[in-house]
């Protein structure tokens, strides 16, 4: 049986979904077809579709061939305090690939797919995060929450210390870190240093338009579950990629960015100093996007 | 077996056998889209179906018979079907 030799460890609303369906294509590289497995993270809430089981994670690559990559993603293994080290313990030589963004988008990203999905109940922005000091005491919890450790907004965004967790055990040349601006603007070749991190063909042309590229993962996934075991088609969500989408939401006010980017100001810095990179321009004090 | 016939048993796996909550009005268009837009079906309702559809009508579908285009529409569906059912030995 296979074991997974990369992760996508998250973040959550950075691209992870799209560089995953990438990746799939790839005739080097199987994919679980089960994204989100959370296998890892022991300090987490098991989310619904979380598998648990060693048997059962692994199944998720028994379909794998002679492909020298095998992976999964779970866009919480960066949050976890725990998932590195165990991600670690399980396959020391495996491969990390992170995605990370401009905490202040991300955090208004993941509070509008909270909206949508039931996780939040507050009307705006502006009141989940006044209501981040009682949350951390379990209290506001939305009554139909499923991940109440998602709610904590200004936590989820800080990155530095996540990265530095993966850096510290698996080292540099092992962690891949993405930065969504750059997927964004450059796709094609965010992807071909990802595959050359991977240790695959870098000039192989995937299918990049997000909306065919889901086209084919569905299809792909289908001859994929055809093969999986009942136990873990019926723990499967495919509703993701729907609400994973990016709904139009209004923009975010000059205040609240404003109140982030000096939030997050010490963090981003910290992880401009991880890559090597000026990341300033994340908490500079100008309007910003969704 | 006609392609209305093909059709008419498509459709009673979708409301009858399958736990998708359709009805039948649902199904009246035969262009209707599978996915997004249409009857909102997901991957794993997918392989549920295409194992009734290869019990109900002694086919077997392979994995290159699994593409975006054939599986669109419950017309598609029904054109494939009835493809495959023209290519098994007569019995």
């Amino acid at each position: 049986m296979r074991k997974p030799n990369f992760f996508v460890v998250g973040a959550p609303r950075c691209g992870t979904t799209s560089m995953y369906i990438y990746l799939w294509q790839h005739p080097e590289i199987y994919c679980s077809v089960h994204k989100e497995p959370q296998f890892f993270g022991s300090d987490l809430a098991p989310l619904a579709g979380s598998i648990r089981q060693e048997e059962l994670y692994l199944q998720l690559f028994a379909g794998a061939e002679e492909q020298p990559r095998v992976g999964e993603a779970s866009v919480w293994y960066l949050f976890s305090q725990r998932a590195a080290a165990e991600i670690h313990e399980f396959a020391p030589d495996g491969k990390i690939i992170a995605l990370i963004r401009n905490p202040t988008q991300m955090a208004y990203s993941l509070y509008s797919l909270y909206s949508r999905s039931g996780n939040e109940e507050l009307p705006s922005f502006e009141e989940a995060l006044e209501a981040e000091p009682e949350r951390r005491l379990g209290e506001r919890v939305p009554a139909g929450a499923y991940f109440p450790q998602g709610l904590i907004y200004t936590e989820v965004a800080r990155f530095a210390a996540q990265v530095e967790r993966y850096l510290t055990r698996f080292g540099r040349e092992n962690v891949h870190l993405i930065v969504f601006d750059d997927l964004v603007r450059d796709t094609a070749a965010v992807y071909r240093n990802t595959l050359s991190f991977l240790g695959v063909d870098p000039e192989f042309t995937a299918e990049l338009n997000v909306g065919k590229a889901n086209q084919w993962a569905r299809m792909q996934g289908i001859r994929q579950l055809r093969r999986t075991p009942r136990e873990i088609r019926d723990k499967m969500q495919f509703d993701h990629i729907k609400l994973h989408s990016d709904a139009p939401r209004p923009p975010l006010s000059a205040e609240v960015s404003a109140h982030l980017s000096d939030l997050f100001a010490d963090d981003v810095a910290h992880l401009g100093d991880l890559l090597g990179r000026d990341l300033s321009g994340w908490t500079r004090r100008t309007g910003l996007g969704r | 077996m006609n392609s209305v016939q093909v059709i008419e048993q498509v459709k009673r796996i979708l409301v009858e056998d399958l736990d998708v909550n359709l009805k039948y009005e649902d199904l009246n268009d035969p262009a209707i889209p599978l996915f997004e837009g249409g009857l909102g079906l997901d991957s794993v309702v997918l392989v549920e179906l295409i194992g009734f559809i290869e019990r109900s009508f002694h086919i077997q579908l392979s994995d290159d018979a699994l593409n975006v285009e054939t599986w669109k529409t419950l017309s598609s569906v029904a054109e494939l079907v009835g493809d495959q059912m023209a290519l098994q030995p007569a019995g």
